[in-house]
């Protein structure tokens, strides 16, 4: 586990630089991340998608399936591939601050 | 390399050079094809344990004073004098005597093993080291042989905590995919070895990749599944599911949830949920077809079939595996059938066969040859002509040549897939895909690129063989592997390759082929974007 | 010399059979553990391609047909053949074959002398020009046997040990008890092989010390064979010490391991063994585990919903 400065405050994240405290996520912090993760200036297509994983997130405490989320949002694997270059789970998940995935995903 | 260098303190044991790495076929063939493992940073290799390869695959903090360290190296030392007694290790006592007390070091089993073969033959992979190190630690610390016969035996090594550190890792580079135990002609189980090194490690010192054990077999106890899927999101993910199916196919499904006394309970690695939903609505349409009286659980661990126990701990095994089988109980289900994932068919149908007794000894099936019946006597109507491109099989590990399950897939493959051919070897003699015994989900620092660089290597290999002919990106190829495990690691190896881009494969499981080939459904239902 | 050699072989061949039979006891004995079998399993119905019964639907309900014969013949094969090594490296198994056949033969050929021996107590001559069809065949299956082996033995005692020496995958595993075993089999082969050509090419030494044994009338015999004796006797109390048992537990490996796909029926004897284990108690230290529990303690309370 490892501390960086995100978003002006401490942050514990881990060897993958996803943040361990979902519930201190916000918004400057996510910029911050999205920085890291070339995504960096967020336009609107970017805030869609991680408001809309960010949403998913508090109500079931979980990342949405990527075929859910593309049908969701409208945006297909292409096009988030391009706003986030690291992909769905280890680029946008990880600026909406979401835990990494596990399991067999 | 001496054998016993390993307790030597150094920066790294080996370092794997691009160079040394099993040449690959075309298009693969030219020196710069292999993308550059990453290296960890220095930052990390301060951190943690890395001095076995420069590969992470638990990350041990280095211990931070010689107190921790000593009381760590006596910890090994009692867990591996637990491994060897029958109150502590009944579960393993007996093979794993075998293997430690027959092995004539003949070395036949050596080029068997994908990750030494891969690796360039690397001394620290292969088979035969770690039980050699195991070996010679019991003769000399637990054993306590006179200097002399440990002269004679060769058994000088020393125990010091570099020496354990590289030796957990180490335990993490063999899939135990137990191919070098199938050719040693004195039964000994080299894969075995691996797997109690890391019982030592996880039982005695609670030690055990983070993947594996505490968002793996922990999180799977306390919220339900490793995925981290509660019930509620299961609900959410199954009306998506539901809404899917009738976009794709026309057809209005309820998947049914919790039905009691259905004949079957279905269980799915839940990773199929997240990953592959596919899958898991091919199931649907084709039990819904075939009028096959089934149900899936909402119920905590019902609803996802791994068990990493299997991989690590006995004893997180056997709680994931009373907890299905309390769950098939309550549901008063006939039988438990099993999706497509190797690892949980082997540890629901072998592995957890002598920990149910009684009433929760419910029977336990695989999903396969179910499935097979459905198709080879034509209950559900098909038009092979749909599947009509290259596609061969991967073959997981757990199903043939741990369980045996070898023919149904093809009876299903040869009767729909009119290019269907296979890779050799497969069967019993195929190679593990490479992220086996939880290599596949461990997702941490630079493990992913050995996983791809190394122990998928020969899987890769495979893979590019049986389609030179057709090698072109402009013919759309597939391989069906039917495990939720085995498609991730190959999610990624193509990945690391860029494989979809190059040749134009395609991976995906056994149902989404079935359902493609429905005369009922208009689409087609694989998705090739999807890769 | 007569009373000590003799004294020497009843003591070696009663000492190897009782350490074999406390090891093979100690193993079988261990407790019966998870199933970790490996396919093919010979037994089973599909053996050709590695099939097992899961391959088919209900497989709980079907009858199952265990080919036990087919399995140990095939055990018994590979004996003969060692058929792994010769696919798997061929160089090694030219040594390794005639060193392995010549052990198969010294001991056939240690049979035959003592039953050569129980026949001449009942009159009957062995010789090649014997009156009795049965001494004939005796004579000729001792000299066979005997010569072949320390033949075959002594070349593949040599060939393994350059094997070892050279081969850079065997050196690197290799113990010092490695180089002495080759040496001693070698020098086991060539003293038997001495004592034939130059001494006794009719092998009748053996034979009557046979005799002596079983009649308890010790003879002396000539320097030659005392010495391939001795050394003999010796191996036998080595062998025990080596993981020579491995050609008696790669039996029980096979069938009690690697083959073992035994189902858990409900209320059947496995059952009642396994609720035993389960019963005792465990002493891993970890966190997750409840040290001094049983093993079916361990398992956390049902948290059902409904
Ligand atoms: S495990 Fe078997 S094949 Fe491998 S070296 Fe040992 S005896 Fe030989
Ligand atoms: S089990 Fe598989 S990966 Fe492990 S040593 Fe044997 S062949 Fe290699």
């Amino acid at each position: 586990m490892a501390k960086t400065t995100l978003g002006g405050i401490e942050m514990e994240i881990d060897e993958d630089g996803f943040i361990q405290e979902p519930d201190k996520w916000n918004k400057e912090i996510a910029e911050d991340i999205a920085k890291l993760e070339s995504a960096y200036p967020m336009t609107e297509e970017h805030w869609k998608l991680v408001n809309y994983l960010r949403d998913y997130f508090l109500k079931y405490e979980i990342a949405p399936p990527i075929r859910m989320l593309v049908k969701q949002t409208g945006l297909d694997l292409k096009k988030i591939y391009q706003l986030f270059p690291g992909g769905p789970a280890k680029g946008a998940c990880k600026i909406a601050g979401l835990p990494k995935p596990t399991g067999c995903v | 390399m001496k054998i016993e260098d390993i307790s030597k303190k150094s920066e790294q044991l080996i370092t794997i050079k691009p160079e040394d790495l099993m040449p690959l076929p075309y298009p693969y063939d030219t020196p710069d094809a292999d993308p550059a493992m990453r290296e960890l940073t220095q930052d990390q290799k301060n951190r943690y344990e890395a001095s076995l390869d420069g590969v992470l695959a638990i990350g041990i903090p280095k211990p931070e004073t010689k107190e921790i360290e000593e009381e760590l190296i006596r910890k090994f030392l009692s867990g591996l004098a637990k491994l060897l007694t029958k109150e502590n290790n009944w579960t393993f006592l007996q093979p794993l005597l075998h293997s430690l007390e027959y092995c004539v070091k003949c070395q036949i089993c050596n080029d068997s093993c994908p990750v030494y073969v891969a690796s360039g033959k690397q001394e620290i992979y292969r088979p035969t080291y770690r039980p050699e190190i195991l070996r010679r630690i019991i003769n000399k610390y637990l054993k306590k042989q006179s200097t002399l016969s440990l002269k004679l035996t060769g058994s000088d090594i020393e125990l010091n905590w570099t020496l354990i550190a590289r030796l957990a890792e180490l335990s993490y580079r063999c899939t135990l995919c137990r191919r070098c135990a199938q050719v040693c002609p004195l039964g000994v189980d080299n894969g075995l070895i691996s797997h109690e090194i890391r019982k030592i490690f996880s039982q005695e010192m609670g030690i055990a990749p983070k993947e594996l054990h505490e968002s793996g077999t922990v999180q799977q106890l306390k919220v339900g599944s490793s995925t981290g899927i509660t019930p509620k999101a299961l609900g959410n993910i199954i009306s998506f599911m539901e809404d899917e199916i009738e976009e794709k196919t026309g057809k209005k499904i309820k998947i049914p949830v919790d039905k009691e006394g259905a004949d079957i309970l279905l269980l799915h690695n839940a990773g199929e949920f997240m990953a592959w939903p596919e899958n898991t609505e091919a199931f649907a349409i084709i039990f819904e077809a075939a009028g096959i009286n089934w149900t899936l659980s909402s119920e905590l661990v019902g609803y996802d079939a791994v068990n990493y126990g299997v991989w690590y701990d006995d004893f997180q095994f056997a709680k994931i595996a009373l907890r299905h089988a309390e769950v098939a109980k309550a549901l008063k289900v006939k039988k438990i059938s099993v999706g497509e994932c190797g690892h949980a068919h082997k540890a629901m149908m072998v592995i957890a066969d002598r920990i149910l007794t009684g009433d929760l000894n419910i029977p336990r099936e695989s999903a396969i040859p179910l499935l097979a019946d459905l198709v080879i006597n034509n209950k559900i109507k098909l038009d092979p002509g749909r599947n009509n491109f290259p596609i061969t099989l991967h073959d997981p590990c757990n199903m043939v040549r741990l369980m045996g399950i070898v023919e149904p897939q093809r009876q299903i493959l040869r009767k729909i897939c009119p290019q269907f051919r296979e890779m050799e070897p497969h069967g019993v003699d195929n190679y593990c895909c490479g992220g086996g015994s939880g290599f596949a989900i461990i997702q941490s620092m630079n493990f992913p690129d050995w996983r791809s660089a190394i122990s998928g290597r020969v899987k890769l290999k495979q893979v590019l063989e049986t389609f030179q002919d057709v090698i072109s990106p402009d013919i759309p190829k597939y391989v069906c592997a039917p495990c939720s495990n085995c498609k991730g690691q190959i999610r990624d190896l193509f990945n690391y390759y860029s494989v979809f881009e190059k040749c134009n494969i395609f991976y995906g499981g056994l149902v989404e082929l079935i359902a493609n080939a429905m005369v009922d459904i208009e689409k087609p239902f694989i998705e090739w974007e999807w890769h | 010399m007569r009373i000590f050699l003799a004294i020497l072989t009843y003591f070696s061949y009663i000492f190897i059979i009782a350490m074999y039979t406390i090891k093979a006891a100690k193993y079988l004995k261990l407790p019966v553990h998870l199933r970790w079998e490996l396919y093919p399993v010979m037994h089973e119905e599909n053996y050709q391609y590695g099939g097992s019964y899961f391959e088919q639907v209900d497989w709980w309900t079907r009858i199952r047909q265990k080919r036990y014969l087919r399995g140990f013949l095939f055990l018994l094969k590979e004996y003969f053949v060692l058929g792994e090594y010769f696919q798997k490296h061929k160089a090694y198994w030219y040594f390794l074959y005639p060193w392995h056949i010549g052990f198969i033969l010294i001991i056939t050929f240690h049979i035959l002398c003592f039953f050569g021996a129980v026949a001449m107590v009942f009159g009957i001559t062995i010789s090649s020009s014997s009156q009795s069809i049965t001494g004939i065949v005796f004579y000729y299956a001792i000299l066979f046997t005997g010569v072949v082996s320390f033949v075959t033995g002594a070349f593949g005692s040599v060939g393994l040990l350059i094997k070892r020496i050279y081969d850079e995958n065997l050196k690197q595993y290799a113990t010092p008890l490695h180089y002495f075993t080759y040496i001693f089999t070698f020098l086991i082969f060539i003293s038997g092989f001495y004592a034939w050509y130059f001494i006794d090419p009719t092998l009748s030494e053996y034979r009557e010390f046979w005799k002596g044994l079983i009649t308890f009338k010790f003879i002396d015999v000539g320097c030659g064979a005392a010495t391939h004796i001795i050394l003999f006797n010796l191996f036998l109390v080595y062998l025990p010490y080596t993981r020579s048992m491995h050609y008696i537990t790669r039996f029980f490996g096979f069938c009690l391991i690697r083959w073992d796909d035994e189902p858990n029926m409900r209320g059947g004897k496995l059952e009642r063994k396994l609720q035993a284990l389960l019963n005792q108690k465990v002493s891993w230290s970890a966190a997750h585990i409840k040290s001094g529990k049983t093993w079916g303690e361990q398992v956390e309370e049902p948290k059902m919903r409904s």
